[in-house]
């Protein structure tokens, strides 16, 4: 058990946040993908992933700055995240439907199978170099009493305030977030008013994918570019906060649910060893979905049958 | 898949003959890539004193080899696989047998992939193994046993829990219990007044009990106090909670007793921590330097380090410049290498004295026996300029009984050497 004194107490309240703010950054991402398109986007951890790739490979062979980069990387997410809708949830879900399957399922497996080629595709084509570093960030501790926080802290933590900010202006004050609200509260009733529902859905991949990439460029930073960089918790992370906001909220609502998961996973440090924090987190999804089972009925009904559509 | 048709598949392939097929590629990919036409043994055979007349000379013998072909440690399985490949090809130009290794992938400690190599070991009665992850984390030391493979594993040798294993053998010390008792002498000398010892390791249940029981043996009598003793799963990129743990435990030196990578990621989230306090880890690999970059700067390690950049006797010159010269010129041989090269050498070392025993090279009881006769071998540590080192292993623990180690500093990027020790802190001596 850790020691209760101001500092300890302040120093894991400070880490609970950080850390809270980059789950609270892919819990956004996450979120407008499933409550928007019903697509179990479990392939979400490997736009994650490229990002930091592309990001690091932006560095290491161009020698390129680490914002440029990390904007870099993250769009390369957003394509891949609108190649996935496009090219392979859309069809499939089409396709199921015409035959009469339940599309979520074969969603679910779809994109468990995306995630599983991606992961082994970016081992495959990385094998002599087991991980690569994100370049032109000089991560600094910075000292504020007893509190200890890091340049990278900070930085990711402003980022990702300023996009959840963003995403929050986009969706409320533009026509493209009208059209957003409108898909994820009914995408019939959308049909209704000249809105394409499969654009829509290719929108909230693009925006929910380039999230899922700043945070996965901020990750590597931190540590560094690997295969399994996605696959170690973020996804995990992604899912809790978003079904604890719970589908409908607002990015500014799910994000601060991210940091509040955050600071109960560090302070649980005081009272449970280290390796068992996860257990917290587990604990919460696992009271959450006892409390508040996932309406799988509403997913279903928000994969967009196309056919439906053309009628 | 359709398996109608006596299950040919197009073609007039049967699944089974496919499957045959893409283990025959499987295996070619993985193999050794060694430029036999690069080997030069000038004076190697004089050097480690071959008796030409049991080389074994025009014999074939079947070597297994269970390394990380893929997975997590595929990276280190790529240059732990050739090595061996040079020592073999050197061994035959030096007259000896030919050894026909045989790779398997234990997918870098998957216990079924493990389990899996030795059974296929033991199909094709392959007398002699070289293993790695102590036989793929004890995974395969029933297969070891059931098969009777004699097993040299100088990745992660016997550790605490695979000693006195019939045909089991460990060809690296014992990480930390042996190299701990150097550590603790090294802060005594360099920090005299240190007294709160932490310490990081990854959580393997009772063995980690273990090791904090034997850094505790140490410390009695020292004034050392454990101030805390952090745990992580292995392979762990994020150690920001434990290191916050460590800060508020207020320590004097930090013992980092984790592996691969690990180490990389722990000092480069170390160094922005604030807490600026030594430490020390056991294990050091070129990919945990380039994970941490600069944060490795002033980093200490402690245990059997091979160190390329100053090799200690002939034949480790050697085999710095024979790596260099076949296998890759722009990558420093690491420990891991070394030792897989000098493994190969023991298992012909030991074929060499079977032969001389009147025993059978292809049975592994007779191997065995030869090994247990005489427990020394020539070694690429330890030794001078002009007499190659000696590795020699205790017949009861079948780990090493003598190995040389450093406590050593990464000073603007290079290894820094700082004092010598062998097992257990003996013949300690500050270099500076």
């Amino acid at each position: 058990m850790g020691s209760v004194n101001f500092g300890n107490f302040a120093q894991l309240l400070a880490d609970g946040i950080f850390n809270g703010t980059a789950y609270g950054l892919i819990g956004v991402g996450f979120s407008i993908i499933l409550s928007v398109s019903g697509r179990f986007h479990i392939a979400y951890a490997m736009t994650y992933t490229l990002a930091a790739y592309v990001a690091a490979w932006m560095g290491t062979q161009f020698g390129m700055p680490f914002w440029p980069a990390l904007l870099i990387g993250a769009l390369a997410a957003a394509v891949a995240g609108a190649l996935m809708e496009r090219l392979i949830y859309l069809p499939l879900s089409l396709r199921a439907l015409s035959v009469g399957s339940d599309p979520l399922l074969i969603m679910f497996v779809a994109s468990l199978g995306l995630t599983v080629i991606l992961r082994n595709g970016i081992a495959l084509a990385t094998l002599s170099q087991s991980s690569v570093n994100i370049q032109g960030f000089s991560n600094q501790g910075l000292n504020w009493g007893p509190i200890t926080v890091t340049t990278l802290n900070l930085t990711m933590f402003v980022t990702t305030w300023v996009l959840v900010f963003g995403l929050w202006a986009l969706l409320n004050l533009t026509s493209l977030g009208r059209m957003v609200r409108a898909v994820r509260a009914n995408w019939e009733m959308s049909l209704c008013v000249g809105i394409d529902p499969s654009l829509i859905f290719v929108a909230v991949f693009v925006i929910g994918s380039f999230f899922s990439g700043v945070a996965g460029v901020f990750s590597a930073t931190f540590s560094s570019a690997t295969p399994e960089l996605g696959l170690n918790g973020p996804f995990f992370y992604a899912l809790v906060v978003a079904f604890v906001a719970g589908l409908t909220s607002g990015p500014i609502r799910i994000a601060l649910v991210g940091v509040a998961l955050g600071v109960v996973e560090a302070m649980s440090t005081l009272f449970l060893p280290t390796q068992f924090t996860p257990l917290v987190v587990f604990a919460i999804l696992f009271f959450y979905v006892a409390l508040r089972p996932v309406n799988f009925k509403e997913l279903r009904r928000k994969m967009l049958p196309k056919a439906q559509v053309a009628t | 898949m359709n398996t109608r048709n006596g299950g040919r598949i197009g073609y007039g392939l049967t699944r089974k003959e496919l499957l045959a097929g893409m283990g025959a590629a499987a295996a070619i990919a993985g193999t050794p890539r060694i430029a036999s036409a690069a080997i030069d043994v000038t004076g190697l055979a004089k050097m480690l004193d071959v008796d030409p007349k049991y080389t074994g000379k025009g014999l074939t013998l079947d070597v297994g080899m269970s390394y990380p072909v893929t997975g997590a440690a595929a990276v280190f399985g790529a240059h732990v696989t050739d090595t061996p490949g040079m020592a073999f090809a050197e061994i035959l130009a030096m007259g000896g047998p030919k050894f026909n290794m045989i790779l398997k992938d234990n997918k870098s400690g998957d216990p079924q992939a493990g389990v899996q190599s030795v059974r296929d070991f033991g199909f094709a009665h392959v007398p002699m193994m070289l293993t790695s992850e102590v036989a793929d984390l004890a995974a395969e030391l029933t297969g070891i046993k059931q098969y009777k493979i004699l097993s040299l594993d100088g990745s992660g040798g016997t550790s605490d829990f695979a000693q006195a294993r019939k045909y089991f053998w460990g060809t690296i010390a014992i990480t930390p219990d042996d190299a701990i008792p150097g550590a603790v002498k090294f802060i005594q000398h360099m920090w005299p007044s240190a007294k709160r010892i932490a310490s990081c390791g990854w959580d393997l249940g009772g063995l980690s009990d273990m090791v904090l029981d034997k850094i505790q043996h140490n410390f009695d009598n020292t004034g050392f106090v454990q101030a805390a003793s952090e745990r992580s799963k292995m392979g762990a990129t994020d150690y920001s909670p434990n290191i916050q743990k460590i800060k508020a435990s207020n320590p004097d030196v930090v013992l980092a007793i984790i592996y691969g990578e690990d180490i990389g990621y722990f000092m480069k989230q170390y160094v922005t921590s604030g807490i600026n306090k030594p430490v020390i880890t056991f294990a050091t690999t070129l990919a945990a330097q380039q994970i941490a970059g600069p944060a490795y700067e002033g980093l200490y390690f402690a245990f059997d380090y091979f160190d390329a950049s100053r090799p200690e006797n002939p034949w480790a010159k050697h085999f710095v410049d024979q790596y260099a010269k076949n296998v890759n010129a722009n990558v420093v041989p690491d420990y891991y290498t070394a030792n897989s090269y000098e493994d190969a050498y023991i298992l012909w070392q030991i074929v060499m004295r079977t032969l001389k025993r009147k025993g059978n090279p292809k049975n592994s009881d007779d191997l065995l026996a030869a090994l247990q006769s005489n427990p020394t071998f020539p070694s690429l540590y330890g030794g001078n300029e002009s007499t190659v080192g000696t590795i020699a292993f205790d017949t009861d623990t079948h780990s090493v009984k003598h190995r040389p180690m450093m406590v050593a500093q990464f000073k603007n990027g290079k290894v820094n050497q700082l004092a010598h020790f062998d097992i257990g802190g003996a013949d300690f001596k500050m270099l500076q």
